[in-house]
């Protein structure tokens, strides 16, 4: 689209949801609707105005989102849900250190010197604050449950 | 009252408040000074940890790290030009020059003095107001308050810097998400789209979570670099020179000057009352006092230490107002404040007739907390200041990993599931592209936080009054000056761009 560009992108994605938001309304009890139709449709009629303002004063072709900037947001996410996955996966005992020294040294090209004082700097308070201070149980993971099953066999056997 | 001030000092000085807000004083104080980071990352960063807490802890410990973050950046504005929080922007007009000058010590006492007395000064009129709230909150009743939550949003969204139209989308979006999970009148489900994860609606702390911290933070990894960009070579040096005596000369310019430290602690209060005003306007609005009283105007933009004064004891003195509305009204008196409008919520603490009737010990503990923080982060940044110095330096990608780790599992230790730390993810994306294309993210958090309490009193007004609720005199009053304060702005505005045409200023 010739005049595509990033807040117009992002002002047409509030659109589409301001508008779900909507037409989920209307699939509503009456009471149960009133607040969602009091907000939903202000907020459509404001959103297209915005997207029309918007459009209005982009003149010229425009870069839709620059793609060193997507790569690196994408990277940055990419990176966040592998750690959600590792810590169900793997375990909170391995994935700390792991995400931090992956991170550091795979995204931010420090070095393994640097990267790997970073991940024991870290890891370790992080392990007493959330585990030994907050008490906070996390789930052992599929590795740690199968280690653990590993070593029990062994000194079973 | 003195009754109910002591009581609220003995429970303050429990071990567990007084610990929780020394050690958030001196975070809040750190975080403050490095630029970019603020008061709102404060409190986003803390907001999973309170929930566990009895209630004046958990607000000893926010309280007492969100106060003091422009003290600390009124240390960084000053050494190396960079404000630390916005809050501190007019402290560079005066506070840079004199570092240039060699006076680095001298302008950092006058600023952390400034700081922590006028923060000490908002909590004393904070306290002088309570007694005046009570009989204006008793006499309000479900249609008023749903004017006052309709105005506090509207006044973040429009009075706030940026376009109106985006402040007000911010804010209903905000509140159509409140409406996420199960009607409490009907019981019918709303928004849920057949997932029982939003049944109990969509939580404060992943959405802070997301919408701030991890927002920050890939603001920080596009940007790139140090996280205050300057020439290091130049402040490293600067940074040195911070000799007690120099700084202590700057706490005695406080008590020379302090007419117009007293000014303006009272203009920081004033403002900080009114909902919507940004610790921006504070400042700015003190500085230009001070240059208006100055004896010396030629001074300022030069290294007037008048100049570092005014702002700084303007914009803490503004949170002692802000808590004015917040408490007694629930509506925020800053962007920081809707977000502590939640952790009140988190902690079972209700602003208004409840908090002013029942529970004084809360109350009158949140004015000292205010006024102790305050005075310890400036005592804290005297001896330190020369040390923090060199945190400025530290890359982005040293602070990026501990924060993400930190907050990642501060949203799973939030209810111990995985599925916040997705919503985190999400709202992270979400507040990373409000940011960049200029929707403010606290109205988006006024509107979460107070949308349930909104369509409760909404719904109690029609029940009890029908739709003539608004002609109910109050609520007329707060419906006119909430169109006085959208339409006003605009006309102004229009006017000023046809002077601009009519001079030729604007083609």
């Amino acid at each position: 689209m010739k005049f595509l560009n990033g807040a117009l992108f992002f002002d047409i994605i509030l659109l589409i949801a301001f508008v779900l938001f909507l037409a989920t309304a209307f699939t509503m009890g009456s009471e149960a609707a009133v607040a969602p139709l009091l907000l939903t449709i202000p907020g459509v009629v404001l959103m297209t105005i915005q997207l029309v303002l918007n459009l209005l004063k982009t003149k010229e072709k425009t870069v839709l989102v620059d793609s060193t900037i997507l790569k690196k947001v994408l990277f940055i996410y990419l990176w966040l849900i592998g750690f959600l996955l590792s810590l169900q996966w793997i375990g909170f005992t391995l994935s700390v250190p792991l995400f931090i020294l992956t991170i550091s040294r795979f995204f931010f090209r420090e070095s393994w010197r640097t990267s790997l004082i970073m991940t024991f700097v870290i890891a370790i308070p992080v392990h007493l604050f959330f585990i030994q201070l907050l008490q906070i149980y996390f789930p052992p993971g599929v590795f740690e449950d199968t280690l653990g099953a590993i070593l029990k066999a062994l000194n079973t056997g | 009252m003195l009754a109910d001030l002591m009581q609220g000092l003995r429970v303050f000085i429990e071990l567990q408040p007084l610990l929780y807000m020394i050690f958030g004083t001196f975070f809040g104080f750190i975080i403050g000074f490095i630029p970019g980071l603020g008061g709102n990352f404060v409190l986003a960063v803390l907001l999973p940890f309170i929930y566990k807490m009895e209630p004046l802890a958990g607000l000893a410990l926010l309280i007492g790290s969100f106060s003091p973050t422009p003290t600390g950046g009124s240390v960084s504005a000053i050494l190396f030009g960079v404000p630390g929080t916005g809050q501190n922007a007019a402290t560079v007009f005066d506070g840079f020059p004199l570092a240039q000058k060699g006076e680095a010590g001298r302008a950092i006492g006058a600023a952390l003095t400034s700081s922590g007395l006028g923060g000490v000064i908002g909590a004393v009129i904070l306290l002088l107001m309570i007694p005046v709230m009570k009989p204006i909150v008793l006499s309000l009743g479900p249609p008023e308050f749903f004017m006052l939550i309709m105005m506090g949003i509207i006044f973040i969204g429009f009075l706030g810097q940026g376009s109106a139209i985006k402040g007000i989308l911010a804010g209903l979006l905000g509140l159509i998400l409140s409406l996420v999970g199960m009607d409490v009148v009907t019981g019918e489900t709303r928004y849920t789209f057949g997932q029982l994860f939003f049944w109990d609606g969509i939580k404060l702390v992943p959405v802070v979570l997301g919408l701030f911290a991890i927002a920050e933070m890939v603001d920080l990894v596009l940007t790139g670099g140090s996280l205050a960009k300057f020439d290091s070579g130049v402040d490293d040096d600067r940074a040195r020179k911070l000799s007690l005596a120099a700084v202590f000369t700057g706490v005695k310019d406080v008590f020379t000057h302090w007419m117009l430290f007293l000014r303006c602690s009272v203009i920081g209060t004033v403002i900080g009352i009114i909902p919507g005003l940004g610790g921006d306007v504070a400042s700015f609005m003190a500085y230009g006092h001070g240059l208006q009283t100055g004896r010396e105007k030629e001074n300022f933009g030069k290294g007037a230490i008048e100049g570092v004064i005014a702002p700084e004891a303007a914009n803490n003195a503004k949170e002692g107002g802000a808590f004015v509305p917040t408490l007694g009204f629930g509506v925020p008196g800053s962007s920081g404040m809707a977000i502590m409008l939640g952790a009140f919520m988190i902690l079972g603490i209700t602003p208004g007739p409840d908090l002013l009737n029942k529970r004084p010990e809360i109350l009158y503990g949140i004015v000292w907390i205010c006024a102790f923080s305050n005075l310890l982060a400036a005592i804290f940044g005297i001896f330190i200041a020369r040390y923090l110095a060199r945190l400025t330096f530290m890359r982005g990608s040293l602070l990026v990993p501990p924060v993400l780790v930190f907050v990642t599992l501060g949203a799973y230790a939030y209810r111990s599931t995985y599925a916040d730390v997705v919503v985190v993810l999400v709202f992270g994306f979400l507040g990373w592209a409000m940011k960049k294309y200029g929707y403010p993210r606290p109205a988006l958090i006024l509107g979460l936080v107070l949308g349930t309490l909104a369509e409760k009193n909404l719904q109690l007004s029609l029940a009890i009054y029908g739709n003539k609720f608004i002609f109910r005199p109050i609520c007329l009053g707060l419906l006119i000056l909430i169109a006085v304060s959208i339409i006003y702005p605009q006309i102004r505005k229009y006017r000023e761009n046809r002077k601009g045409v009519i001079e030729g200023n604007i083609p």
